[in-house]
């Protein structure tokens, strides 16, 4: 790892990504400066720990950018902050250099948002600063090195049980090291036990839950649950050396020897942080949390954000605005209620009822859909992370790839946008490791030697199309095929059933290992069956497509929020569907004659253009003789179709045939994660009356990507 | 192919990466009295070693990975918790 990134041509740092900095950097600088006064009257753990996650935001947001001295300063700090989390070094001590940190982080920043650079005199301001790190942490390159022997302390109570264990130990001093990686670690490319490995001083080891196990039936082989205590001879420095890059993720504590370690005196102790062991991630977020990587181009932005958010102002006050349209309507409402109570026949009110139903339910949705908007945050911050990941990789692997990012200003619920970061690494990844060719071997194909691997974001309707896409050697069928067969994943005859998209689909099965060939790079992340876990549980789904010697792309499609979606209600016997109006061109009555059967379908002609007639029983698979239809004529058919035009795909017109329309409805869509799979639903919603209804996706109800209407 | 199944064992073969935990996974699940015998694997991953924490499999021969036979066969050979569910 390189703390001080090397600068990057073609890649300056662009005028919005320095402006989502500056805004980012002030609020980090402001509130570690809070936290640090609070810390200079007490010494509270967690109050050092937000200090210390708002530093390591910095330092990774800096390290994004070309400035090395404030990079520098900050990866001081941090290190002076880990070593009082630790326990070896006083809090408050560290309070002053700290707010000299911030305090020069701060002028830095506003520099930047005026000038695009560090001022003139960082360079020299950060080596006194860094100066006053060597002197409290000791010596050690730029203030890196935290090689203080850590004062001998009492034993955590985390570590008593393992030094019974081990035995007496004559031979010196011993580091004890409470470790509980992060749920979703593995995702991330760690692996834990890799890392005690390097530890040839280990003397005693255990492994535990980290919080009770959940039943095997719910088991996540993927989310990591464990808690790594354990004693080694090795000095912290050196622990602290193999775990710098899961700092956050641990707690050490060095331990004198004594003949027979006193277990009173071991459960007085203090430990040097919360020895409980942290839980992490709440599991629900699944891989949305952050997570740290060796490459270190990654910030806790995410996590840190949880409690804020950064809203453009113009949003704010479009809201104040609907607020205020929204007491108006209710102060209306009001007279009508008043002019009622005083007698006046209903029948009068009505006009004025229905307008004021109608006005408020305009403005409850506008004001639901701004309040989404809130949560609404460009692709961009995830986006950006990308080019610095993608250097990387590339050069561990030897390869040639260029990146380019297209739609990054496509706005993406929060939560679904950090989530999306993991899934997007593995395939970066994976594109760079598995698809792009050596550079010979692309020069021989006719191909440019540096690969190019292309990230786009496209709004679509209330959906979000994320891709990574490379113009590598493509997905082999054949090798697919051999490779399913060898591990069992499919009985042979469905195997030999598969078409080649399904043959191509089979790198998502679980199990599929591309164990044989995984270099360092893909091999540290997991299946591209996460890959698509991780879409589904952000509620979307994940495909790919892929041409021998061409290249593959892997499609996100994702929920861009959750929506008040405008719902037209149709019938179809005694129950009622949600369609979504925007996909709604319009509604029409069409006489029985109109319908011509065409092969195996039906079409009728409006407005000029011929239009595929589908019944909305048949795409749900409803039985339609089963339902009671004695209301109507024995011929079955009501003699005018009443049929909703859907606009679909690219456009094209598709109308779905109903019993009845059943109203309109404004409705607050929720997915349906257990049911992701089946097309056609896009999630359900709660009427008035408190009944939940289907709602369906017009897309791939009529024959999406997933859909079979129209293949 | 690092992990499999050979009659009444499972082997790990080789070093196991982080994607073979789902399959060690399945294998255990599918049939819980299986025995995992883990003489030829030269290293795990800590999803495995988490896999065989949770499940218990009876561990046959000495790991092929010093480490693992060294620190962490104890730890899996150690009866379980009270408070681990079964």
């Amino acid at each position: 790892m390189t703390d001080t990134p090397p600068p990057t041509p073609g890649l300056p740092p662009l005028d919005d990504l320095v402006a989502d900095f500056v805004a980012e950097a002030r609020e980090l600088i402001e509130a570690a400066a809070e936290d640090l006064l609070a810390l200079d009257a007490a010494a509270d753990p967690a109050v050092l720990n937000r200090v210390f996650r708002a530093v390591h935001t910095l330092k990774g947001s800096v390290a994004l950018f070309d400035w090395p001295a404030m990079l520098a300063v900050l990866h001081a700090a941090e290190d002076g902050l880990s070593a009082a989390r630790a326990g070896r070094l006083p809090a408050a001590d560290l309070v002053d250099p700290s707010l000299a940190t911030l305090d020069a982080a701060g002028r830095w920043t506003e520099a930047i948002a005026a000038t695009g650079r560090l001022p003139d005199g960082a360079a020299a301001e950060a080596e006194r600063i860094l100066a006053r790190y060597r002197a409290l942490l000791g010596p050690g390159e730029d203030g890196a090195g935290s090689a203080a022997p850590a004062p001998p302390g009492p034993v955590p109570r985390w570590a008593s049980d393992l030094l019974a264990e081990a035995g007496p130990h004559p031979d010196g001093a011993l580091t004890a090291l409470l470790y509980v990686p992060r749920a979703d670690c593995f995702f991330a490319g760690d692996d834990p036990l890799a890392l005690v490995r390097r530890l040839p001083g280990l003397v005693a080891l255990r492994l535990h839950p980290a919080a009770p196990w959940l039943p095997v039936e719910t088991l996540d082989v993927f989310a990591c649950n464990l808690a790594v205590t354990l004693l080694t001879t090795d000095a912290p420095a050196e622990v602290d050396a193999v775990f710098r890059l899961v700092r956050d993720q641990i707690t050490t504590a060095t331990i004198v020897p004594t003949a027979a370690p006193d277990p009173d005196a071991a459960n007085g102790a203090r430990p040097t942080r919360d020895a409980a062991p942290d839980p992490g991630p709440d599991p629900a977020r699944g891989a949305d949390a952050d997570q740290r990587s060796d490459t270190d181009q990654r910030s806790d932005t995410d996590q840190r954000s949880d409690r804020t958010l950064r809203v453009d102002a113009a949003r704010v006050d479009a809201l104040v605005a609907l607020a205020d349209d929204l007491a108006a309507a209710r102060a209306a409402l009001g007279e009508v209620v008043a002019r009622a109570v005083a007698g006046t026949d209903l029948a009068d009110l009505l006009p004025a009822l229905r307008a004021g139903d109608e006005r408020i339910g305009r403005l409850s949705a506008e004001l639901h859909r701004e309040a989404l908007g809130l949560r609404l945050q460009p692709l961009a911050r995830i986006f950006r992370r990308f080019p610095r990941a993608l250097r990387d990789v590339a050069r561990q692997l030897g390869k040639q790839a260029t990146l380019t990012l297209d739609g990054e200003a496509t706005e993406l619920d929060r939560d679904v946008a950090e989530g999306l970061f993991e899934p997007l690494l593995h395939l970066v990844r994976n594109a760079v490791d598995h698809g792009i060719e050596p550079p010979e071997a692309r020069r021989l194909a006719g191909k440019p030697e540096a690969g190019r691997i292309a990230l786009r974001a496209e709004a679509r309707a209330d959906r979000v199309v994320v891709s990574v896409e490379d113009d590598g050697r493509g997905l082999d069928p054949a090798f697919l095929r051999r490779r399913a067969a060898e591990r069992g994943l499919l009985a042979p005859d469905a195997l030999a059933a598969l078409d080649e998209a399904g043959t191509i689909d089979l790198i998502f099965a679980p199990g599929f290992s591309t164990a044989a060939e995984v270099g360092t790079v893909s091999g540290r992340g997991v299946g591209m069956d996460a890959v698509r876990a991780a879409a589904t549980r952000l509620g979307g789904t994940c495909t790919v497509e892929s041409r021998a010697g061409r290249g593959t792309t892997v499609r996100l499609v994702l929920p861009r929020t959750r929506t008040l979606a405008r719902l037209l209600l149709v019938g179809i016997g005694p129950e009622r569907y949600g369609l979504p109006m925007e996909a709604v061109v319009e509604l029409a009555r069409v006489p029985r004659e109109r319908i011509q059967s065409l092969g195996t379908g039906a079409a009728t002609v409006l407005r000029g253009r011929t239009v595929p007639v589908l019944a909305l029983s048949a795409l749900l698979g409803l039985p339609r003789e089963e339902l009671p239809r004695n209301d109507l004529p024995r011929n079955d058919l009501p003699e005018e179709a009443r049929l909703a035009i859907l606009r679909v795909g690219g456009g094209d017109w598709v109308a779905v045939e109903v019993d009845r329309f059943a109203g309109r409805l404004d409705g607050l869509v929720q997915p349906l994660p257990a049911l992701a799979a089946l097309p056609g639903l896009a999630g359900t919603v709660l009427t008035g009356d408190g009944a939940v209804l289907l709602v369906l996706d017009a897309e791939t109800l009529v024959g999406g990507p997933d859909g079979e209407g129209r293949a | 192919m690092s992990v499999r199944r050979d009659g009444e064992l499972i082997r790990l073969e080789g070093a196991c990466p982080v994607e073979e935990a789902e399959t060690l996974a399945a294998l255990l699940l599918a049939e819980p009295g299986l025995g995992v015998e883990w003489s030829a694997c030269t290293g795990l991953h800590t999803a495995l070693v988490q896999v065989l924490l949770r499940l218990r499999p009876p561990l046959h021969g000495t790991c092929g990975d010093p480490f693992a036979a060294r620190w962490l066969a104890p730890v899996l050979a150690a009866p379980r918790a009270p408070s681990e569910p079964g």
